[in-house]
């Protein structure tokens, strides 16, 4: 695999689409770069689809540009692109077996008939299919025709490699096995990986990198990590994981943070490199469920609040409480383990606490 | 029977009432029987209008005038009888390909059409369904008559100097009965395109079929069980098709059933009228049983 890089870096400028009125793209940017498991991840209707398909060369966006390699590709139709597709419902041929539809792609690039041997039975052997090449797609399981599809669109080593939803049909084990292949896959062939999914655990275990859509626009993209600590807008708090948002007015200026007020409590926070929000702003905070600890004794966290227990339930690893609190409501509380005697009960008073870094400041929409 | 099956009482099963397990026995043979009750009405229909008649004609074939198979004898010895075969076998199967063609090309237009123009176009295709046949015989004979429509406008603005004959041969019957046919072309095809997975024509794109390739490779192939039943459905109404051939073809392109309707109406020569029946109704039933090993044909009986 010396001739020719495998990888290549796609970098979309400022595209738009609209249908209508309606605005499906709102002029997007976004690099991808060589070799990384990029994620469009979003709600259904955000326009992570729509983006797909201008890479894909099935939608014509209205402006804006999309370069391979620092090349112009949008003027190119969808088969002269060279990126290799999975769709969702994978789209196998039903009237080709395994083989022909692995070979597909190949045989339309009149590669000689020995080549396409080998590079069929190599693809096929990568995703453990080999065995099933004389079948036809209806007598596959979903895993395995999800597999034959991901065959397919790699034996040719394209440029990119572009899912759409591809694990959405397969039941919740299969996923999770199938979601670790393909990374193994993604290590292994070190293509450039573009993968559409509203699912963020498989979001966040498989991607490099997450790009959050949301109303045509990509609101943050980050590493994983980074966009589940430390989320720019309520949305993407929200959709990421959950989260508890505490409003409140910016009442003090700290040494490294500031102090947010409300109904009378307290609440210090951190800020990391950012701004400190001027007084008397109104602010959001996000709080993620199970960096709040139950303090019933001991430790002396930077915020304490005082509450009872409004519900709770049990799921082996964790416990998840629902804590009712004066000042700000309802307060969802993820505890690893319960270490204080007695099992929790409904109307319990407890105090939760946590740390001024917990919380991150976030724009409120 | 089935009372009497009902009657014979199995080893009761642990625990069941048997008292209780023998009625509602009794509940499903109600049930079967009334199914049957439903049927009887249509199902006596057919065996009076249909069968009983079909097997008089199968019987006066071997009888008339005496019993024999002489009449059958006629397929291999008469000139007459090998030439009308042989123009309503040209006949059929030249229409079947034409109707096909032409209601593939209908077919994959009305697929690829928007919502509203998809709605006008079936209109134009169920339209000439509800006007008679004899109607539109009537109007491709004054459109197609040496005096007619399209003579004269071919022949006004100089594209021909003698007026072409399309009518009152082969040519006359084929367009009549191709327009006769074509909703049976394309309403097969177009349920059998309807059901095709758009993403693979998508994928085969994507992964580097030219537009025509993915047509050729994918689409076409997905879309052959439409066009061989709409084939079969198109060329058994041909092979029986009366009405068209007799007025277009002026009584000089001979089908089968205009040749039989001449042997029993006008020759009165029952038996030979019945042996050609019998022959039609033997050869349908043998294509249908060849192809009903390729396709399904419930399905695509059901799909119109």
């Amino acid at each position: 695999m010396t001739a020719g890089r495998i990888g290549h870096d796609l970098n979309v400028a400022g595209l738009s689409k609209f249908y209508g009125e309606f605005a499906a793209l709102d002029d997007v940017s976004l690099a991808v770069r060589r070799g990384e498991f990029l994620t469009l991840l979003g709600p259904s209707g955000s326009g992570k689809t729509t983006l797909l398909m201008s890479i894909a060369g099935f939608v014509q966006p209205d402006r804006g540009d999309i370069l391979l390699d620092q090349q112009s590709i949008a003027h190119l139709p969808p088969e002269q692109r060279n990126f290799g597709m999975v769709f969702q419902g994978y789209a196998l041929f039903p009237h080709m077996t395994v083989f022909d539809n692995v070979a597909f792609p190949l045989r339309v690039r009149k590669r000689p008939t020995a080549e396409i041997q080998d590079k069929v039975n190599a693809a096929l052997d990568l995703v453990q299919l080999a065995s099933r090449a004389d079948r036809y797609p209806r007598q596959l399981s979903g895993g395995q025709q999800q597999r034959v599809a991901l065959a397919r669109a790699m034996v040719f080593t394209p440029h990119l490699l572009l899912l759409d939803e591809p694990l959405s049909a397969l039941d919740k084990n299969l996923r999770g096995e199938l979601q670790d292949e393909l990374k193994r896959l993604h290590k292994r062939v070190g293509l450039t990986f573009i993968y559409v999914t509203h699912d963020q655990d498989e979001a966040l275990s498989m991607s490099d990198r997450i790009a959050v859509m949301r109303d045509g626009k990509i609101v943050q993209h980050g590493a994983p990590s980074e966009l589940y600590d430390r989320p720019a807008t309520r949305f993407v708090a929200d959709f990421l994981g959950r989260s508890n948002f505490l409003r409140g007015t910016v009442d003090a200026h700290v040494d490294g943070g500031f102090v947010l007020s409300h109904q009378g409590a307290k609440v210090s926070q951190a800020i990391g490199d950012g701004e400190r929000p001027p007084l008397g702003k109104q602010v959001v905070v996000a709080l993620r469920p199970e960096k709040i600890a139950i303090t019933a004794d001991g430790g002396r966290p930077d915020n304490l609040l005082r509450g009872v227990i409004a519900e709770w339930s049990y799921f082996g690893a964790q416990f998840r409480l629902v804590v009712d609190t004066l000042e700000f409501g309802a307060v969802a509380v993820v505890v690893p383990a319960w270490k204080h005697g007695e099992p929790p009960a409904a109307g319990q008073p407890v105090a939760i606490g946590w740390d001024a870094g917990a919380g991150t400041l976030v724009a409120d929409n | 029977m089935l009372s009497r099956l009902a009657a014979i009482d199995p080893a009761p099963t642990i625990g069941a009432d048997p008292s209780r397990s023998s009625l509602a026995r009794r509940l499903r043979v109600g049930g079967s029987a009334r199914y049957w009750l439903l049927m009887t009405p249509a199902l006596a229909l057919m065996i009076v209008f249909y069968v009983y008649p079909i097997s008089r004609v199968l019987w006066i074939s071997v009888t008339e005038p005496q019993p024999g198979l002489e009449n059958f004898e006629l397929l291999l010895t008469s000139a007459s009888i090998h030439k009308m075969l042989l123009t309503t076998a040209r006949i059929s199967v030249l229409t079947t390909l034409i109707t096909l063609v032409l209601a593939y090309v209908v077919a994959y237009a009305l697929v690829h059409a928007g919502e509203r123009a998809r709605r006008w176009m079936f209109l134009g295709v169920i339209v000439p369904l509800w006007i008679s046949v004899l109607v539109r015989a009537f109007a491709w004979f004054v459109l197609l008559r040496r005096e007619g429509l399209i003579n004269n406008i071919l022949m006004t603005s100089g594209v021909v100097d003698s007026p072409l004959s399309l009518i009152w041969n082969e040519t006359g019957v084929m367009i009549g009965m191709v327009h006769y046919m074509l909703p049976f072309g394309i309403l097969p095809i177009y349920a059998n395109m309807r059901d095709i997975d758009q993403r693979c024509i998508a994928a085969a794109r994507g992964l580097g079929a030219t537009r025509s390739e993915a047509f050729r490779k994918v689409f076409l192939p997905l879309s052959m069980p439409g066009v061989v039943g709409a084939g079969i459905l198109v060329f058994m109404f041909s092979l029986g098709f009366f009405v068209t051939p007799a007025i277009l073809g002026g009584g000089k392109t001979l089908m089968i059933a205009e040749y039989i309707k001449v042997q029993i109406l006008e020759v009165v020569r029952w038996g030979v009228g019945t042996m050609l029946a019998a022959t039609l109704v033997i050869v349908i039933g043998a294509l249908l049983a060849v192809l009903s090993r390729f396709v399904d044909l419930r399905k695509l009986f059901g799909s119109i």
